[in-house]
């Protein structure tokens, strides 16, 4: 197992470890039968979408000091050398999820010019030295990328789901 | 009696529908006189249109032929996905043209 592999390893456990208590609160309000309807689907969504922006805010400064946790525990290698700040170009990612899900089609036509214009615009806030707005513009991109792949729709049906199930239990 | 439609006779389902949003964005691009982009015609919506939805939408009025696309050309040494560019195709211009006229009419009939 190379020094990269493990690293993806260890940053995707935190980013789970990260999102336990969502989980947790879910199974507790689903178990204890919370009567507010409104206030715990706000609370599951809020808790997805800020899980969200918190694994994008604090991935790259994460990845750094997991490397730096990883390199210490390793032995020097003199012929090794940093390659430099490398960060994935935005939306790389949800273009392969799509490309998987969608017909090439609807991946020309609807998701590429959209993550076209995304690109655009973080990189025009880069370059104005603007790195906050930079990634409140990958926040806001990655929410309304996946409002347009049918998440809302989704959360429709995991709401009804689970007013089925309580009513089913009560 | 049944009815048989003749050919050169044109039924309410055949007519082209034009919803809201597709009108605005057909009366931004032509108004424009120009090529847009979908950010630059969010933009320009002032809220109306939303990032998440509005290539869904231009993605529709391809299909019906209200309007075309082609990708900006890019330099050289540039690299990575080029942005798409939307103008009105001649049968967009007439539709919204019709769209335009029923709505004046109607404006009238009910002022």
């Amino acid at each position: 197992m190379n020094g990269r592999l493990s690293m993806n390893i260890i940053r995707r456990i935190i980013q789970l470890i990260v999102l336990l208590p969502y989980f947790g609160v879910v199974i507790l309000t689903v178990e204890y039968e919370i009567p507010e309807w409104q206030a715990f689907i706000v609370l599951l969504v809020g808790g997805m979408i800020f899980g969200g922006w918190f694994m994008t805010a604090i991935d790259d400064w994460l990845e750094d000091r997991i490397e730096v946790w990883v390199n210490a525990l390793k032995k020097p290698r003199p012929h090794q050398k940093k390659v430099g700040n490398l960060r994935k170009v935005p939306g790389t990612r949800l273009l392969r999820l799509v490309d998987f899900f969608f017909s090439p089609k609807d991946v020309e036509g609807v998701f590429k010019p959209a993550v076209a214009d995304w690109r655009v615009e973080y990189y025009e806030a880069r370059k104005q030295k603007r790195f906050l707005k930079a990634r409140w513009i990958n926040v806001r991109h990655t929410y309304r990328f996946l409002m347009a792949m049918g998440l809302s729709k989704a959360l429709e049906a995991v709401e009804k789901l689970l007013k089925e199930l309580i009513k089913a239990f009560k | 009696m049944l009815h048989r439609k003749k050919e050169n006779e044109n039924t309410i389902a055949d007519l082209p529908s034009v919803s809201r949003k597709e009108a605005m964005i057909l009366e931004m691009l032509c108004d424009s006189g120009r090529e847009l982009y979908g950010l630059e015609m969010v933009e320009a919506s002032k809220g109306e249109l939303k990032r998440g939805t509005i290539y869904v939408t231009l993605q529709r009025m391809t299909e019906k032929g209200f309007i075309d696309s082609k990708m900006e050309p890019r330099p050289a040494p540039e690299v990575g996905i080029p942005r798409r560019m939307y103008r009105p195709t001649a049968y967009g211009q007439s539709v919204y043209a019709a769209y335009c006229a029923a709505r004046s009419a109607l404006e009238t009939a009910y002022a």
